[in-house]
């Protein structure tokens, strides 16, 4: 394995069996079927990278995350982490890697923050005094320091996920974990969290991060890489930009014209160019251009032609289009059913 | 060695602190041994003299020691399964799993606050009998605590099992529901075994408990010496000595199972 490549996912699958009903069949009830939550997976994870996991709920994120911590196996193909075998070496790799889920219940309720995260620093491997630098270390980095001798349960979801944080880089991990970690979290917080994983990896480059979320909005802001997940399969695993590339990402010029006549109007809709328009609230319309290697002559021609039906061009600015909407494109097909893989394995696309 | 130490320290820190942040319950945990052991007096002058009983010196030594001894049965049989449980109930079972630990370790120092409370909760009976109600010990107390360890080692290897049955079925222990039922009757917690039938001795004696309350209370008790403990003393080896090794084996087997199925953090 090369020693860039923190973890490798190969042809990984897992399902799900439901629990034996002997009762079912014996009322001729029909048994559960099983859940392939995933299917045959290939994935790369490079040190010095932020990899966000994206996909609708069920997609398999939790689950993938969750093995190559070690605390699944997989069902068929192979998990390797630091180049190690997840089933037969898991310890080993435990010991390399961190985790912080959304899962509030994972800490001692009745414990405040410091004595949760000494009790795990000392679990990890230390002791005595090196146990107490680096929890204090910890939660100064993660801004807990002022809250630390409150109990746990007192503590707001955004310190219980810094709390989380810390504890997952308590063993200084080659790997981190970050199972949704903005979830319960507003604005404001989700935006610190982030700051201080961006700054993780900037400090530590041989750290690799892997950044599971809904919010896709967060990819854009952390990762360079994204790999999609869709009811168990990786349709895309590449570079961001790569996926505003492929699959419509482009950027979009979008005017608010004012008092632009209807005639003009549908001649601009029958155009047949890549113009969106759409009716605002007031007489006002929004009319969206994307961004191509000629759309400056496009730019042009719409303007003119706005301007000389008597159309008021009121605000004019460029915009990135949406991550999600590239995603949706990505995960739901034009029949509504997933697309076949189009991107996978761990290449940067 | 130092790492598991350190891991037990750290466990019984954590066990220590949970205990102490419900004040009121540790302490009515301690007044309920007075409670018991008065109510073991009051039963043992309603008994009087008899003659079965006569070599212990009585019926109040006899179930004061049963229950210390009983209590450690308990913690055996059931710390294991109820500190797995516990934590699937926390949520903290992964978190913990996810810590570079040997799982053997991880079980054992679950239950270190289990046997430490255990030992405190039976000393204070076997105390509050001496000094309270004027119970005389004889023996010696190195052969008595190493039947101890034995007895706990004995019980601990059905207590693995157990917790192996909460890691994959999560309620429903057969072990803990049957064995741990038919131990307390028959293994002489409250009455001699000798009171039972035959048929129901012969089953009595298959259980370590029986051999274990046999043993400590000919040596606490009667004075007895290493000699004369050799059957209960060979009979609990043999239990541990296949106990342990197996329950240990099925506890990774359902770990694992819980770990393929995904279901560490059911409950």
């Amino acid at each position: 394995m090369n020693d860039d490549v923190v973890v490798r996912l190969e042809a990984v699958g897992k399902r799900f069996l439901p629990p034996p009903a002997p009762w079912r069949a014996l009322f001729g009830r029909p048994q559960p079927p099983p859940i392939d939550a995933l299917r045959h997976v290939d994935l790369e994870v490079r040190r010095g990278e932020i990899l966000g996991l994206v996909g609708d709920n069920g997609a398999g994120k939790t689950v993938l995350v969750k093995l190559v911590a070690t605390l699944t196996e997989p069902s068929h193909g192979r998990v390797q982490v630091f180049g190690l075998d997840s089933v037969h070496a898991s310890r080993a790799i435990r010991a390399r890697i961190g985790l912080a889920t959304c899962d509030e219940r994972s800490f001692y309720w009745r414990l405040t923050a410091r004595q949760n995260l000494t009790f795990f620093a000392q679990i990890y491997g230390t002791s005595g005094k090196a146990t107490r630098q680096r929890v204090d270390a910890l939660l100064h980095e993660v801004d807990l320091a002022e809250q630390a001798d409150r109990p746990y349960r007192t503590l707001s979801a955004g310190n219980r996920q810094r709390l989380a944080l810390a504890r997952a880089l308590l063993p200084d991990p080659e790997l981190l974990l970050l199972d949704e970690p903005t979830r319960s979290l507003d604005p404001g917080a989700a935006k610190r969290l982030r700051a201080l994983i961006a700054d993780r990896v900037r400090l530590h480059p041989h750290c690799a991060v892997v950044f599971t979320t809904h919010d896709l909005a967060e990819v854009d802001d952390l990762c360079e890489r994204v790999a999609v997940l869709t009811q168990g399969r990786c349709v895309w695993a590449g570079g961001v930009s790569d996926l505003r590339r492929r699959f419509g990402g482009d950027d979009v010029v979008t005017l608010r014209v004012r008092r632009l006549p209807a005639l003009t109007q549908a001649d601009l809709r029958s155009g047949g160019s890549a113009l969106a328009l759409r009716q605002l609230g007031n007489d006002d319309i929004e009319v969206q251009l994307p961004v191509t290697d000629d759309h400056g002559a496009a730019l042009h021609a719409l303007l003119t032609k706005i301007v000389r039906a008597g159309g008021e061009v009121v605000a004019c600015q460029t915009a990135r289009r949406p991550l999600h909407d590239v995603c949706s494109a990505l995960i739901v097909g034009a029949d509504g059913s997933p697309p076949e893989p189009r991107a996978q394995g761990g290449s940067h696309a | 060695m130092r790492d598991f130490i350190r891991t037990l320290r750290a466990f019984l820190v954590r066990d220590a602190l949970m205990a102490l942040s419900y004040r009121l319950e540790f302490a009515l945990q301690l007044a309920t041994v007075f409670f018991y052991v008065s109510a073991l007096y009051f039963l043992s002058q309603i008994i009087g003299d008899n003659a079965t009983l006569a070599s212990y010196g009585g019926y109040l030594p006899f179930a004061a020691i049963g229950l210390a001894v009983a209590n450690y049965f308990q913690a055996g049989f059931d710390s294991f399964s109820k500190a797995i449980h516990r934590e699937q109930l926390h949520g903290t079972l992964e978190a913990l799993l996810l810590a570079p630990l040997r799982l053997t370790t991880v079980v054992v120092a679950c239950s270190g606050w289990r046997f430490l409370w255990t030992t405190l909760v039976s000393a204070v009976y076997v105390l509050a009998a001496v000094v309270l109600y004027d119970i005389e010990l004889k023996g010696n107390p190195v052969l008595a605590f190493g039947l101890l360890v034995l007895t706990t080692l004995a019980f601990a290897s059905l207590g693995v099992l157990s917790a192996s049955f909460v890691m994959v079925w999560k309620r429903g222990d057969p072990i803990g529901m049957l064995l741990g039922g038919v131990s307390t009757l028959l293994g002489g917690v409250f009455f001699p075994v000798s009171a039972l039938p035959d048929w129901l001795q012969r089953v009595a004696y298959c259980l370590p408990i029986t051999h274990g309350l046999d043993g400590i209370r000919a040596v606490v008790l009667q004075g007895a010496s290493l000699r004369d403990v050799q059957t209960p003393l060979l009979a609990l080896a043999a239990f541990a000595a296949v106990g342990v090794p197996l329950s240990l084996v099925c506890f990774h087997r359902a770990v694992r199972r819980a770990q393929r199925e995904g279901t560490l953090l059911h409950f």
